[in-house]
C-alpha cells in the first residue's frame, strides 16, 4: 500500500505542530499515520446528509454572569507561582527569544 | 476484625472508623505498608505521598474525635491518577514535559475529596497524558497487571486499576476518554465507572480530548463506586461543561432489585474479533441477571462499529490543540533550561522542547490532529466525524427507549502481554473498539468483574442513558450480590 502521507508531508506537519522530528521519526510516522488515516476513511460509508451536530448530552451553551470577582474568589491562584514556571523572566514579564528567523537572540 | 485493614471496602472501613475499631492513621499505615511491600512488582504508583497521607489521616482522626466527621469518605485512603492538579504533590501526566511540575491550584475533583476528608496515598501511573490502552507509554515506565505481571493492566488508568486490584488503597479516581477507566478495570478485575460527560467537573484535570474526557471512580464494589461518585458529581462554576442536573442518591439505587430492569443486548457488541471464552463469560453474566428477574431485550446499534474511526479523528484533533499549551515557555520542560544553546529563535524553543519533552504517542496524535484540522481536510475528517458521532449518539438514544441498561463486553479479550501491541499504534487503537461508543455518545458505562478466562479477569459492561448512573449502579450491585468475582484477589498480594 502506498503511503497516504509522504515524508515531505510529515515534515511539514512537524513544523506546523512545532515538533522537531528526526529523520527516523519522519519515516516511522509516515507509515503509522498513513495506516490510521486509511482506517478512518471508512467513515465515508456512513450517510450523514442533513445530520445536525449538537452536544451529545443535550447541554447547550451556558453563559457566565458578567460580574467582576475578587482574585481567589473561585480558585486561589498565585500569579507569581504561575510566572515561576517560565524559564526566563524580566520583572513580571516572560522573556522569550526573537520571533523572526534572522534575528538571533542574545 | 480478622482481615487486614487494606482489604476492607469503603463501607466496611467507614463503619470501623465510626465504631472506633481503628483510626484513619492505622488504616492509612496499613495501606502504606502494603504498598511498600508489593508495589515494586507492579509499579502502580508514580509517587507515594506518605507525608500527605499521614497528615490528612491525623486531621481526619482529630475531626472524628471532635465529633466533626465529614461523612463516609472521611479518613478513607485512596489514590489519584496523576492527571489532576494537586497543590503539594507533583502533577506529571506521566510525561517528561511535566516531570517537575507543581500545580498552582487544585483540581475540583481533589478539592472535593479533600473536603470529604479522604486521604491521598499518592499519584498513580497512566499512559502519557492518558494516551494509550496499556499504560506502556508512561515516561516513568510500565505498570504490571497484578494478576499476571507479564501482562499490561490496560490503560490509560492502568495505575489506578492495578492499585485497586492489589488493594493499595480503598478506592482510586481516574479518567475515561475512550475506555480508560472501564478497560483497565476489566483487565484488573475491579469496578470502574465512567459517568456521563459533564457529570463530574473537569477543572484541573489535565485535558486529553475535551469533548470526551470524564472522571470516575475505580473501586472494589459497585456500592463503593456509588459512594465515591456521590462526592465527585455535581455542577462546578469553574467548568462550563459540567452539568447543573441534580445529583440523585446513588447508594440507595444500589439497593433496588434486579427484577423489572430491562437489559438491552445489541449483537453488534458481540461481533467478530471477540475471544470466544470472553463472549461466553459475558453472556453467562447476562443470563444470571435474567435469572434474577431482569428482562432481556434485543436492541440494535447499527453504527457503533464506526465509533472507533470517529473517535480517532476527534481525539487527535482535540489533542493537537490541547497540547499546544506545552511550549517550553509557560511551564514544564524547556530547552531554555537544559540546553539554551540549542535554541536561536523562539520557534526552536517550542519545537525542541516539545520534541524532547513529549513521547511518541503524544507526537503521533498531535501530528494526526494537525493534519485533520488543516485547511481543506477539516470538512472531510473532523466535521464528518462529528456527524457520525451524532448518528451513533442517536442510535443510543433510540436503544434506551427500549431498555434501561445495555449489557456488553468491555474488551474483546483479557489482558495482553507487555510489548505485544506497543509497536503498532493502529492495533493498540483497536483495543478501544467496545469502549469508545459510550464516550462518543456521552453516556455512562461501568465495568464489573464477571469471571475469569485462563485466570485473567473479564469485565461486564453496563451502559445507561445520559445522567442515569444510578441504573448501571443498580444492575452492577445486583450482579455483585449474586457473584463473588469482585472478592477474589491476585495471589501476588497474599
Amino acid at each position: 500500500m502506498a503511503s497516504v502521507l509522504s515524508t515531505e508531508e510529515i515534515e511539514l506537519l512537524g513544523r506546523l505542530a512545532r515538533l522537531d522530528l528526526t529523520p527516523e521519526e519522519i519515516t516511522r510516522y509516515a507509515g503509522q499515520l498513513s495506516a490510521v488515516v486509511e482506517y478512518v476513511k471508512q467513515l465515508s460509508e456512513v450517510n450523514t446528509d442533513g445530520v445536525e451536530v449538537r452536544g451529545v448530552t443535550g447541554m447547550v451553551n451556558i453563559l457566565a454572569a458578567d460580574q467582576p470577582r475578587a482574585a481567589g474568589d473561585l480558585c486561589d491562584v498565585d500569579y507569581q507561582h504561575l510566572l515561576s514556571g517560565a524559564p526566563a523572566r524580566e520583572n513580571n514579564f516572560i522573556l522569550v527569544r526573537a520571533v523572526m528567523g534572522e534575528e538571533v537572540s542574545p | 476484625m480478622s482481615k487486614p485493614l487494606y482489604l476492607l471496602t469503603i463501607e466496611e472501613a467507614a463503619a470501623g472508623l465510626q465504631a472506633g475499631d481503628f483510626s484513619s492513621v492505622e488504616l492509612t499505615e496499613a495501606c502504606l505498608t502494603h504498598i511498600q511491600k508489593h508495589d515494586a512488582k507492579i509499579h502502580s504508583f508514580i509517587r507515594v505521598e506518605a507525608d500527605i497521607a499521614l497528615s490528612q489521616a491525623r486531621e481526619s482522626d482529630a475531626r472524628r474525635a471532635a465529633g466533626k466527621s465529614r461523612g463516609i469518605l472521611d479518613g478513607i485512603p485512596y489514590n489519584l491518577k496523576d492527571v489532576y492538579a494537586t497543590i503539594g504533590s507533583l502533577t506529571t501526566a506521566a510525561s517528561h514535559i511535566l516531570e517537575e511540575w507543581q500545580a498552582p491550584y487544585n483540581a475540583t475533583v481533589y478539592q472535593k475529596l479533600c473536603h470529604a476528608g479522604a486521604v491521598l496515598l499518592g499519584k498513580t501511573n497512566t499512559d502519557e497524558f492518558t494516551m494509550g490502552s496499556s499504560t506502556e507509554s508512561s515516561y516513568f515506565g510500565v505498570t504490571r497487571n497484578p494478576w499476571d505481571t507479564d501482562r499490561v493492566p490496560g490503560g490509560s488508568s492502568g495505575g489506578p486499576a492495578a492499585a485497586m486490584a492489589a488493594r493499595f488503597g480503598l478506592f482510586a479516581v481516574g479518567t475515561d476518554t475512550g475506555g480508560s477507566i472501564r478497560q483497565p478495570a476489566a483487565f484488573c478485575g475491579v469496578v470502574g465507572l465512567r459517568p456521563t460527560y459533564g457529570r463530574v467537573s473537569r477543572f484541573g484535570e489535565l485535558p486529553m480530548a475535551s469533548s470526551l474526557d470524564q472522571t470516575g471512580p475505580i473501586t472494589a464494589t459497585a456500592r463503593d463506586a456509588a459512594i465515591v461518585l456521590q462526592v465527585l458529581a455535581g455542577h462546578d462554576p469553574l467548568d462550563a461543561t459540567s452539568s447543573p442536573n441534580p445529583v440523585p442518591d446513588y447508594l440507595s439505587a444500589t439497593d433496588q432489585p434486579l427484577a423489572g430492569v430491562k437489559i438491552g443486548v445489541a449483537e453488534e457488541y458481540f461481533g467478530e474479533g471477540i475471544h470466544a471464552e470472553v463472549e461466553r463469560t459475558v453472556r453467562d453474566a447476562i443470563a444470571a441477571l435474567a435469572k434474577e428477574g431482569a428482562e432481556i431485550v434485543p436492541v440494535s446499534l447499527p453504527l457503533i462499529h464506526y465509533s472507533l474511526a470517529a473517535y480517532y479523528i476527534i481525539v487527535p484533533a482535540e489533542v493537537s490543540s490541547n497540547m499546544a499549551r506545552y511550549d517550553g515557555i509557560h511551564y514544564g520542560y524547556s530547552v531554555e533550561r537544559t540546553e539554551p544553546k540549542k535554541a536561536e529563535v523562539l520557534y526552536d524553543v517550542y519545537a525542541k522542547s516539545r520534541a524532547e519533552g513529549l513521547g511518541a504517542e503524544v507526537k503521533r496524535r498531535v501530528m494526526l490532529g494537525t493534519y485533520e484540522l488543516s485547511s481543506g481536510y477539516y470538512e472531510a475528517y473532523y466535521a464528518k466525524a462529528e456527524k457520525v458521532r451524532a448518528r451513533v449518539s442517536g442510535d443510543f438514544t433510540h436503544a434506551f427507549t427500549q431498555c434501561d441498561v445495555l449489557a456488553a463486553p468491555v474488551a474483546p479479550h483479557t489482558a495482553f502481554k507487555i510489548g505485544e501491541k506497543i509497536g503498532d499504534p493502529l492495533s493498540m487503537y483497536k483495543e478501544d473498539i467496545l469502549t469508545v461508543p459510550v464516550n462518543i455518545a456521552g453516556v455512562p458505562g461501568i465495568s464489573v468483574p464477571c469471571g475469569f478466562v485462563n485466570d485473567l479477569p473479564v469485565g461486564l459492561q453496563l451502559i445507561a442513558d445520559r445522567f442515569q448512573e444510578e441504573k448501571v449502579l443498580r444492575v452492577a450491585a445486583g450482579y455483585q450480590r449474586l457473584t463473588d468475582y469482585h472478592c477474589q484477589l491476585p495471589s501476588l498480594i497474599s
